[in-house]
């Protein structure tokens, strides 16, 4: 029986945006990097729906390989210099922190999940995604790619899709922008560790960034070869 | 069409297996000392990848599994992963005390992936892998999506479970916001003062419609409290919700549970916020409720697979655990607990996970044969 259909209604990136506006304002000072990265991409990936904005039917998978390096080397060098432990800094250092953050501002009550996995972070992120959405868990899922360079946390960027089964495209009447097909993670034999070097503009959760560029083109594959030579395919249709 | 455990491995404070877990919580024996649940081991780079393979070869050859297949799935869970590998490296980088190659070699530990990246190539495993690190409610959402994994043909057998060792980030972080016990943790107990940390692994096999299940995994539910960054909603709404969600997916109403193995950590909020959901669902005529953190304290990303294991034992067991370390219950937590460890008919059991970031999961795990 085929799986239930899975459908794109938004996208969002934070390509060219802006953060420092969001970063000072009060709801946004205790944020990090990551978490203003990642709502800006959201806010723009949930303009399509409003009907997904606050709904105890919207789930949310974020993916983040790095999780928020930045706020745990905070932590961690101001713990080793003055031994006090900063219960802010810890609050926001975990990898799920940023959920936790964006769950709080977005009022998201469906399932969420973080995920993590090296070169497969968005990969993982959306097929999870997709799952719940086929398994009636929630009707919309928003999947998050985020990551900030390391170790010197600048850069990166995030980029969000807002997915829907079909009860949720049928509530929202929102036109879909691609219907997913099929995803496929193939790992190459593990040799030992990868290295965490990262190039260009490379990051290890950018896969859903890749994807939202691809579907905006008007592309209905997408091929993306990883640094340990594994390599993730994406088809899907369009409506 | 079921869901069926077939292994289990535990690797905990209190003994290097799933037996030896049993056991301890059996006779109430608490491996908490200084207020936390360490565990020794041979000196290795990375703890966490230790205590993985542990568990993971104690499971796999309780299912009877001499190897993975590139259709097996492979799904880890942690919140902290290998931390400790590189924690004081970057310190000690970013003061320029080494150098930079130095470093990295350390640093290749700091995606979480990399704990996949390590294990698979223990099992010489290239199939689909995944690692959650939705902080304490990890293992059981990893439960939950081994559960789909299989359902959907995505793969034919999972490996499944987590890991999670000590390290400054998570025992100095907990401190900081006041929510440690220096003693063993009193669950539920109107005197109870915190949590104890702990490290462990613990992982499961899971197969579909098995001839050799211990028990099946009939439902789960998640949720989240959009409430607090690291407090639950003080009503347990979330907890509510994915209880609701884990017995609709299984079937179940609440009145099918036998026993309810909670989170129970022994902070205050928690205990107070999952009593109050518990109670809202299941009424007065809900089971005994339970937590072991005393026995073998909160392991964070690897507690729901820890205590799921423990779930098993008690249903072949046929036995419902008493809360160890509970004195005097808390009379504003309205649940009910057993006195000592009880004999009973338990046919569905309860686990209940909640996360930092309101993020709550919820598993049914029935007795072998006794869903179709």
């Amino acid at each position: 029986m085929r799986a239930p259909s899975v459908y794109v209604i938004g996208t969002g990136t934070t390509r060219g945006k802006d953060l420092r506006h969001l970063l000072t304002t009060a709801e946004f000072r205790k944020a990090t990097r990551n978490m203003a990265m990642a709502y800006l991409s959201i806010e723009e990936a949930l303009a399509s729906c409003p009907q997904a904005k606050e709904s105890p039917q919207t789930g949310f998978v974020l993916g983040t390989s790095h999780g928020e390096f930045g706020a745990t080397r905070d932590f961690l060098v101001a713990l080793a210099d003055t031994g006090v432990a900063r219960p802010l800094l810890f609050q926001n250092s975990l990898h799920n922190s940023t959920l936790g953050f964006l769950s709080l501002k977005l009022k998201v009550t469906g399932p969420a999940i973080t995920a993590s996995n090296h070169h497969f972070t968005g990969e993982n992120a959306l097929e999870t995604a997709m799952l719940l959405l086929q398994d009636g868990q929630c009707q919309y899922c928003i999947v998050t790619g985020v990551d900030t360079l390391v170790p010197d946390p600048v850069g990166g960027s995030a980029a969000s899709l807002l997915l829907a089964n079909d009860d949720g495209l049928n509530a929202s009447q929102a036109q879909p922008l691609g219907v997913l097909d099929h995803l496929e993670c193939v790992r190459k034999p593990t040799a030992g560790i990868s290295s965490t070097q990262l190039h260009d503009d490379y990051y290890e959760s950018d896969a859903i960034e890749q994807l939202v560029y691809a579907i905006r083109s008007g592309k209905t594959s997408l091929e993306l070869p990883k640094p340990d030579a594994s390599v993730s395919k994406m088809r899907w249709r369009k409506p | 069409m079921t869901v069926d455990i077939t292994g289990t491995g535990a690797v905990t404070c209190v003994g290097a297996t799933a037996q030896a877990l049993w056991q301890a919580a059996l006779s109430e024996r608490s491996g908490i000392r200084g207020g936390v649940g360490e565990i020794e081991t041979p000196s290795v780079r990375s703890k966490a990848v230790y205590l993985a393979t542990e568990a993971i070869k104690q499971a796999m050859s309780n299912a009877g599994w001499t190897e993975l297949h590139a259709d097996d799935g492979l799904i880890l869970a942690t919140t902290t992963g290998q931390i400790p590998v590189w924690d004081k490296a970057l310190v000690r980088f970013l003061k320029n005390q080494i150098d930079e190659k130095t470093f990295q070699q350390d640093f290749s530990a700091q995606p979480l992936g990399s704990l996949v990246d390590e294990i698979a190539a223990v099992l010489h495993f290239n199939g689909p892998s995944q690692l959650i690190t939705t902080a304490c409610s990890a293992s059981t959402q990893a439960l939950a999506l081994a559960a789909m994994w299989l359902k959907t043909g995505r793969v034919k057998r999972v490996l499944v479970g987590g890991a999670e060792v000590l390290c400054d980030l998570t025992v100095q972080g907990f401190k900081s916001l006041q929510l440690l016990s220096p003693t063993p943790t009193m669950p539920f107990d109107e005197a109870r003062q915190g949590i104890n940390l702990s490290e462990g692994a613990g992982f499961l096999t899971l197969e579909l419609n098995s001839s050799k299940a211990l028990a099946h995994l009939s439902g789960h539910g998640m949720s989240t409290d959009a409430f607090h960054m690291t407090s639950p909603h003080p009503e347990g709404r979330g907890c509510f919700e994915a209880m609701s969600a884990a017995l609709k997916s299984a079937r179940l109403s609440p009145g099918d549970i036998s026993w309810i193995h909670a989170h129970g950590t022994g902070s205050r909020h928690n205990d107070a916020a999952e009593g109050t959901a518990i109670n809202q669902l299941f009424g007065e005529s809900q089971p005994f409720t339970t937590s072991t953190k005393w026995v073998h304290g909160h392991a964070l990303g690897a507690s729901g697979a820890i205590e799921t294991i423990l779930c098993v034992e008690a249903l072949k067991h046929q036995t419902i655990l008493k809360t160890g370390g509970l004195k005097n219950a808390d009379p504003q937590i309205p649940v009910k607990h057993a006195k000592e460890n009880t004999q009973a008919e338990l046919t569905h059991v309860m686990k209940n996970t909640l996360g930092f970031g309101g993020a709550n999961a919820a598993i049914v795990i029935s007795r072998a044969g006794a869903v179709k």
